[in-house]
């Protein structure tokens, strides 16, 4: 078990910057997913925490010790691959017992280690098996098993579950967090699914282009989003923007919409300091799906402020759970989540809430949280 | 832990490393030296005076205008175009012929292909040493022929000096054609089903299918096939000396055989390490090209 | 193109008419390949004066197996009258050390290529490729005298070397194709568990290659068993190989042309490279594709 950090770090391949200064630091037993779009960069930021790349720049730090040039093998981690990386001529027991028997461990530990794992993963039937013999779930469980093993300082993971079918992703996703609390391992995991993020990470850090561009906790980075990028990013269906004025309403501030004739003002009840100089100035207000809903009144008790307003339906889209409602707000899609009961058919004009307590405000130019 | 383990380690990374290059060395070292240091050799010897024994006096153009003034050579060049056309031309047809009937779900199809592309396995100087027996005038084909009633059928191309470069065409074409086949068998299966179902479900016969769709689609493997073959016929050698032995005279000679019986036979190093740069110059012109963009495209692909 | 079959309207006789043609035209195709193979095996089975009387395609009627024995056993080879057997042994002296040679430089500079790429790797591959693509007349005159100089004229080592030295590039071509569709991650993953580049190789890489392997050893074993060029270039006399001495019996002028005794040769000559084509004729046609097409 240790801590880890980042500081500085940059990595070019050639003349392509791919990391651009990342600065993390993450403490004993947390779990660090690292979330962003395709090519943002988080495996090349994930080798570079393995060893298998070397950094262009700056500094990693596994405890107090600098290991910029410690050769993989000697960094105690482990790492759990995409793909798996079984090795498909040996059977699970040797692919779990390689790293072990490559270090020099005696047959006797190996065998116990094995028999520990394979118990703790519950995959002891299999041990005799090749990886082609297995199914993703269990390939997935062998990897895991070969990482666990070695009993690292630190796991790696690398998009683990993304060749799973939906449901065993979501139990596999489960098992992760439980051998989590378990074990209270150091884990940095990455992922593009921002549903994994939020559900395992004790803290996330969100990259597009090499630039970290968050690095919070879950419950900050959804309320609390810095940017539009991680605003749209984080959270499904994605937030709604629309393009407003933050406008001085009889002494209290308010968003103003505008719309086909008419303007639609949503007042801000408890406005911080920092809306103050935007007033009168063009912002971006963010807005979940779930604080835009049926119609509701007054204030409840979390502490929500509605302030309602009329549009027509455009589409519905029933999950199940919620339906979701999609209103035209100044030749924007814009959607709402409402109660299946509630739910309007298309065409139909109906009241909406929007809960004000729960918004975001951004700098259109800057694309920054006000 | 700690710095000594560090640096240690450092130093075991630094040679794995290394040893990647170090490992390949010994191979390139031997490219370098067996393929690009001989051919620097062999040009220079073009250039030079060299006859019985390679000496290096400088002879400028003089074997190269000695070369392209040899009837011999002419007779070469001129087979090489003849066979080489020919040989390219028949696998081409014979080839795709085949591996599109092959295509049609044929029952005994993988013993088929087992028939067609044996002689692919043999060596040259076994196609040359059978046809030289099944053509030859006195007891092969044309006995055969007159022994079935045929009485006035001749067949004297082994010894016919006009002739004898297209016996080297048929036993070429016999021992390559089957390949093609299996290049363009391997393409057809390649080919989209569900395009195929498409074009079916709209109505269209299956000679226009294969002429519209299929052909047109695997033209890649028509470039490489004709490359490959070209490549082929350019380094024809052995299927010549075990077949006609570049005779009658030197009438079916080839530019391979021509440079080894100057090169070996004849004391004419210089000439023939001219020709042997020829040879040189009209395989790159073939094969880098297509190299450059069958390497560009992988690229473009992967 | 095999489902379209199932969506066939035109049933009946049209039908019926066209795929007897379709097998008629296939069969002539098979036997026009055949005919040279059965000649060859029935002329060897024949007696001389059989030969003579009977024609090409009628079968032996009396089976001898002298022709066999004589090629194998007393065939002359230039002066020497041992039989083609000495040869035989030549090139099976050949082709064994050259076939593992260059087989396993092939494996362990494809694998160096892809798994542990360094700068210049991609130069380094293409310079190597080139040399598969060159006419060997090119080097014929260089390699003579640089054999001559390492007293390996005439020997079967100094054929060896060649073989191995131009049989390289398609290996090396072989098995870094193959590795490229390897992923990565196997590697990172020993790394990570501590193996090194030779570890890695032998105790991975190695193991999963098989049917590269295969492919890499047909391709050389043909090859080189049916290689002429260098044969006659760099080995005369008593260390010739197979081809060169079967050339040289059927092309001697003296005494009766014993056209039995050419056949049984070149059957002979054929029969291991044909044999390894039956055995393992896809590995056979998976070699010959990617050595001549997949730059
Ligand atoms: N060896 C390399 N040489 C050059 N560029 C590279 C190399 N490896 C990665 N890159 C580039 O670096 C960028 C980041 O790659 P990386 O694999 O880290 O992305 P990622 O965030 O893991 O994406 P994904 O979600 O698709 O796995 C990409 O633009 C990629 O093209
Ligand atoms: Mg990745």
């Amino acid at each position: 078990m240790a801590s880890l950090t980042l500081d500085k770090v940059r990595k070019a391949f050639g003349p392509v910057e791919v990391l651009k200064e990342i600065n993390l630091a993450i403490d004993d037993g947390e779990f660090l997913v690292l979330v962003g779009p395709s090519g943002c960069g988080k495996s090349t930021l994930l080798n570079l925490i393995a060893g298998l790349e070397s950094s262009t720049d700056g500094e990693i730090r596994i405890g107090d010790r600098v290991i910029n040039d410690v050769h993989p093998k000697d960094r105690n981690i482990a790492m759990v691959f995409q793909s798996y990386a079984l090795y498909p001529n040996m059977t699970v027991r040797k692919n779990i017992t390689f790293g072990l028997e490559i270090r020099g461990v005696s047959n006797q530990e190996r065998d116990k280690a094995v028999a520990d794992v394979a118990k703790l993963l519950q995959i002891e039937p299999l041990l005799d098996r090749k990886p082609s013999q297995l199914s993703g779930g269990q390939r997935q469980r062998v990897a895991m098993g070969r990482a666990l093993v070695r009993d690292p300082d630190i796991f790696l993971f690398d998009e683990p579950l993304s060749n799973l079918d939906a449901k065993l992703r979501v139990d596999m996703r489960t098992e992760i967090k439980k051998l989590h609390q378990r074990l209270g391992s150091t884990i940095v995991y990455v992922t593009h699914d921002q549903i994994e993020a939020m559900t395992l990470a004790s803290r996330i850090a969100v990259m597009k282009d090499g630039i970290l561009q968050q690095f919070d906790t879950p419950q900050n980075i959804y309320e609390r989003p810095n940017n539009m990028f991680v605003a749209g990013f984080i959270g499904s269906p994605s937030m709604n923007f629309i393009d407003a004025t933050l406008v001085d309403d009889g002494g209290n501030l308010a968003v103003s919409i505008a719309r086909e004739g008419t303007t639609i003002v949503l007042p801000l009840f408890e406005a911080p300091e920092s809306y103050k100089a935007y007033a009168g100035k063009k912002v971006v207000f963010g807005i979940r799906p779930e604080a835009l809903t049926h119609k509701r009144t007054g204030s409840d008790e979390q502490g929500s402020q509605y302030v309602n307003f009329d549009s027509k339906v455009e589409v519905i889209e029933p999950t199940g759970a919620d339906t979701m409602t999609v209103i035209d707000i100044a030749g924007k899609e814009i959607v709402a989540r409402v109660r299946p009961d509630r739910a309007p058919t298309p065409g139909e004009s109906m009241t909406f809430s929007a809960d004000m307590s729960q918004i975001s405000l951004f700098d259109p130019e800057t694309e920054l949280r006000i | 832990m700690g710095a000594s383990q560090s640096t240690e380690s450092n130093l075991t990374a630094g040679i794995q490393r290394h040893l990647s290059k170090i490992v390949v060395a010994p191979s390139f070292a031997a490219s370098l030296f067996f393929v690009y240091g001989f051919i620097l050799w062999t040009g220079y010897m073009a250039f030079s005076k060299s006859r019985m024994l390679p000496v290096w006096d400088w002879a400028g153009l003089r074997q190269y205008e000695r070369l392209w003034q040899m009837e011999r050579w002419h007779v070469a060049i001129e087979n090489l175009l003849i066979f080489g056309g020919l040989f390219i031309v028949t696998c081409l047809v014979i080839g795709c012929l085949l591996a599109v009937l092959l295509d049609q779900r044929i029952r005994a199809e993988g013993a088929l292909r087992t028939i067609f592309l044996y002689p692919m396995a043999l060596s040259f100087i076994v196609t040359g040493t059978v046809w030289k027996w099944l053509l030859n005038p006195g007891l092969g084909l044309e006995s055969m022929m007159h022994d079935l009633g045929w009485t006035s059928f001749e067949f004297d191309w082994l010894v016919n000096s006009d002739m004898a470069i297209y016996t080297v065409v048929i036993a070429a074409v016999w021992q390559a054609s089957g390949f093609v086949m299996a290049m363009f068998l391997a393409a057809l299966r390649g080919v989209d089903q569900d395009i195929i179902r498409a074009a079916y479900m709209d109505g269209a016969s299956l000679p226009r299918i294969y002429f519209g769709i299929i052909i047109p689609s695997i033209r890649p493997v028509f470039l490489s096939a004709i490359v490959v073959l070209a490549h082929l016929a350019v380094k024809s050698f052995d299927l010549v000396i075990a077949l006609t032995g570049g005779g009658p005279g030197y009438s079916s000679d080839l530019p391979a055989t021509f440079m080894y019986t100057m090169a070996f036979q004849r004391n004419q190093l210089g000439v023939g390490a001219a020709s042997a740069m020829m040879m040189l110059a009209t395989v790159m012109a073939i094969i880098v090209p297509y190299l450059y963009s069958e390497l560009r495209g992988g690229k473009k692909n992967g | 193109m095999a489902d379209i079959q199932t969506y066939s309207h035109d049933a009946g006789w049209k039908h019926t008419v066209l795929r007897g043609l379709l097998y008629l035209v296939l069969i002539l195709f098979a036997a026009y390949y055949l005919f040279p193979l059965i000649v060859m095996i029935s002329t060897s089975l024949k007696s001389l004066d059989e030969i003579r009387e009977g024609s090409l395609i009628s079968l032996p009627r009396v089976v001898t197996f002298d022709a066999w024995n004589y090629a194998w056993n007393e065939a002359c080879v230039g002066v020497e009258c041992t039989g083609i057997k000495i040869y035989f042994w030549n090139s099976v002296k050949m082709a064994v050390p050259a076939v593992l040679i260059s087989t396993f430089l092939g494996a362990i500079n494809g694998y160096a290529l892809t798994k542990w790429r360094f700068k210049g790797a991609n130069i380094v591959f293409a310079l190597l490729l080139f040399g598969c693509f060159i006419p060997f007349q090119v080097v014929l005159l260089p390699m003579s005298q640089v054999l001559g100089k390492l007293g390996l004229a005439s020997s079967t080592a100094g054929l060896v070397m060649v073989h191995v030295v131009y049989g390289l590039c398609f290996t090396t071509l072989f098995f870094r194709n193959y590795y490229v569709s390897i992923p990565d991650e196997l590697v990172k993953a020993a790394t990570i568990d501590g193996a090194g580049f030779f570890t890695i190789f032998w105790r991975i890489i190695l193991p999963i290659s098989t049917p590269i392997i295969v492919v890499s050893v047909i391709w050389q074993f043909t090859q080189i068993w049916n290689d002429f060029l260098f044969g006659a270039s760099f080995a005369s006399g008593a260390n010739a190989p197979m081809t060169v001495a079967l050339n040289n019996i059927v092309n001697t002028t003296t005494g009766v042309k014993q056209y039995n005794v050419d056949m049984a040769a070149a059957l002979l000559t054929g029969l291991p490279t044909l044999l390894v084509y039956v055995l393992a004729g896809k590995y056979f046609v998976r070699g010959l594709t990617a050595g001549s097409v997949k730059g």
